[in-house]
């Protein structure tokens, strides 16, 4: 029977209670290695101290108004560690998570104390059991269902900003200090109430901001298509100035040409002509043309900015991509490459090498560039400590996407001053 | 030791390759010898497949560049290449006589020691390693390009070979291990296959030499991630 009410006491206490919240929010992280384990290690000494805590300190000692609250810090603090160690998510997800929990596992609470007031039974007994689990059960699936599955849905990553965590923090502590025993007071279920009440504003606004910072998000990356866009005019307008420049210089040369004589040097000067000429028509045949405009662009640029750009191609096996996908995906590749080599400032090493092959079923794209300095690679991306990380970091998380999106897979490398990005797409259209 | 083929026709370029190629070998501390052929009919009249390296200049008197490289594929398919060139153009054309590369002329030291770096890992992985295998009817020596997949049932190797299918007792975590530098990759609990001859991916189920051999779940990630290296850096 001891035991029997020791679990009923615990399944009633507060560290747990919001640690089951924060484990539910958090739940659709990547878990660490030992997942269960972990966990088990971080709430079972929780619940022995609580046990005994709750055994051995007197009563009354609890009662002032700002200890009482203030006690309920350690166990948040706690929990937050606990998730950050059971969850591969950044500390402020975690912080997220238990703020948003403490709201959440209050509701349980407030309406126990209703439930307790209508049916007079005593709380943390046996007989109180089937009230607590039955509000637990359905809270908890509510909850779950309207708010911590849209953190499911969302993925990770692009969660928390600073702003979102402090609204959170503010909105928690608020919910904790206002939230007083209220027993024996005139308007004793209003009260309990307006707790409900206040919970679940706070639960709406803590998620509600989340949704607009993922408005936001969404809106940063319609900017960033601008940026590539105005990019690519500025460009396009360099390259035409370029072609103006090289056809008043073609005028003179063939105007010289004209008073020169027959005989090798002529051939020579003709030749040399012929072959700038070239250079505009036929220079890029990948056998994609969509990939052609790009490489045009892209080759005119180097060509002004000392690049080395080189490309092997068979790209027959593209037309099975969508031409919008082509553009973004070598687009970002190719700038990524471009940004990194003009840093190097001797022009010998702004070396850019490409490959579009086709094995079997398989079409694989190569690029790769000189780098001076050695990149971080974290978890399969670039970590850049440039100042338009963003821009970047978004270039190749575009790529990543793309090449997922047709079930391929993305990786990239850093060794002996080269960075490698290797993306491999299965074509499963022909005779499969 | 690795040896090099030049073919060009300017001696001012031949000398340059030259003494890049001794640099190379000086600093990487590693033997090269190296041949110089001055056109691309000298070239490949009378080649023998002895390279594992070819610079080709693509500008060139009595049969260009590109045309050499077309007669060579004839006659050797693994030997990797790189052209050289004024204008680096030629992409498709280039796919198609299987070039690794191009070098664009003036060709600078950086440029070239990293090229040839590549083509040079390429090579030492294509090199002709052997597994010695104890079947019931003897010792058989299989080359490791000719074998395409292990399977393991009941305590037994299955080797999927150019050859046939071979029996030996073993434990595939040990293969594995053994041939973990070779480009073979386990992709479930009881396949260990070569990558050099996986064709196709369906989400489940890997092409190997036309069979289909099922990917494990836990395994995909990595497969996948090698694959692409794989395939990404491999000179195809």
């Amino acid at each position: 029977m001891n035991i029997l009410q020791a679990v009923v006491r615990m399944l009633d206490s507060y560290p747990l209670q919001l640690a089951i919240c924060a484990y539910m929010f958090a739940f659709s992280f990547p878990k660490r290695r030992f997942f269960w384990p972990r966990l088990f290690l971080h709430v079972l000494p929780m619940l022995i101290v609580y046990d005994i805590g709750i055994r051995t300190i007197p009563p009354g000692i609890t009662d002032h108004y700002l200890l009482n609250r203030g006690l309920l810090l350690i166990p948040i603090v706690y929990t937050c560690l606990g998730l950050f160690l059971c969850f591969k998510c950044s500390a402020m997800e975690a912080l997220f998570c238990t703020a948003c929990a403490h709201p959440a596992q209050n509701i349980v609470f407030n309406l126990y104390w209703i439930a307790k007031m209508h049916r007079g039974f005593q709380e943390r007994t046996i007989q109180a059991l089937p009230f607590s689990l039955g509000i637990m059960l359905f809270v908890y699936a509510a909850v779950y269902l309207v708010f911590a599955a849209r953190l499911r849905d969302l993925g990770q990553g692009k969660l928390v900003g600073k702003r979102i965590l402090l609204t959170a923090v503010i909105l928690t502590l608020f919910v904790i200090f206002f939230n007083q025993r209220a027993e024996g007071t005139r308007f004793e279920e209003s009260i309990y109430m307006a707790y409900v009440f206040a919970d679940i504003l706070a639960l709406i606004m803590q998620f509600g901001l989340y949704h607009e910072s993922e408005i936001e998000t969404r809106y940063a990356i319609v900017e960033q298509l601008l940026y590539a866009e105005r990019k690519k005019q500025q460009m396009t307008a360099e390259n035409v100035e370029l072609i103006n420049r090289k056809c008043h210089d073609l005028k003179h040369q063939i105007r010289a040409l004209k008073r020169m004589d027959m005989g090798k040097e002529r051939d020579e000067y003709i030749r040399r002509i012929e072959d700038a000429v070239m250079f505009y028509e036929s220079a890029v045949k990948t056998g994609n043309e969509t990939l052609d405009l790009i490489l045009m662009d892209k080759l005119l640029y180097c060509q002004e900015q000392r690049i080395k750009l080189t490309c092997v191609s068979d790209g027959e096996k593209l037309k099975y991509l969508d031409p919008m996908d082509i553009y973004a995906l070598f687009g970002n590749a190719i700038d990524n490459a471009i940004e990194s080599v003009s840093l190097e400032p001797e022009e010998s090493r702004r070396i850019i090498s490409m490959r579009i092959s086709s094995r079997g079923q398989f079409l694989i794209i190569h690029i790769e560039n000189y780098v001076g300095h050695e990149v971080k690679i974290l978890e399969g991306l670039p970590v850049t400590t440039k100042k338009d990380k963003e821009y970047h970091g978004f270039g190749v998380l575009s790529i990543r996407r793309i090449a997922e999106k047709y079930g391929g897979t993305m990786t990239i490398r850093c060794d002996d001053h080269l960075f490698r990005l290797n993306i491999l797409i299965p074509i499963l259209t022909e005779s499969a | 030791m690795y040896r090099i083929a030049i073919v060009e026709d300017s001696a001012e370029s031949v000398n340059k390759l030259k003494r890049y190629l001794d640099r190379f070998a000086g600093e990487k501390d590693i033997q090269l010898r190296y041949s110089v052929f001055s056109n691309g009919m000298d070239f490949v009249s009378d080649y023998k497949a002895e390279f594992d390296v070819v610079l080709m200049d693509i500008e060139m008197p009595h049969m260009d560049g590109m045309a050499a490289a077309r007669r060579l594929r004839k006659m050797d398919e693994e030997v990797c290449l790189i052209f050289v060139t004024n204008l680096a153009r030629y992409a498709i054309e280039g796919y198609e006589v299987r070039a690794m590369d191009f070098l664009v002329k003036p060709v600078e030291y950086v440029n070239f020691s990293i090229k040839l770096q590549k083509a040079l890992d390429s090579r030492s992985r294509m090199q002709k390693k052997e597994i010695v295998l104890n079947t019931s009817g003897g010792i058989r020596r299989i080359r490791l390009d000719q074998l395409y997949y292990i399977e393991v049932m009941d305590h037994n190797l299955i080797y999927h070979t150019a050859q046939g299918d071979f029996g030996e007792r073993g434990s595939i975590r040990e293969k594995e291990e053994s041939l973990k530098d070779s480009d073979f990759v386990r992709v479930s609990n009881s396949f260990l296959i070569n990558l050099h001859h996986a064709t196709a991916f369906s989400g489940t189920e890997v092409t190997v030499a036309g069979s289909m051999v099922p990917v494990g779940r836990t395994k995909k990630k990595e497969f996948l991630r090698r694959l692409t290296e794989f395939l990404g850096d491999a000179c195809l």
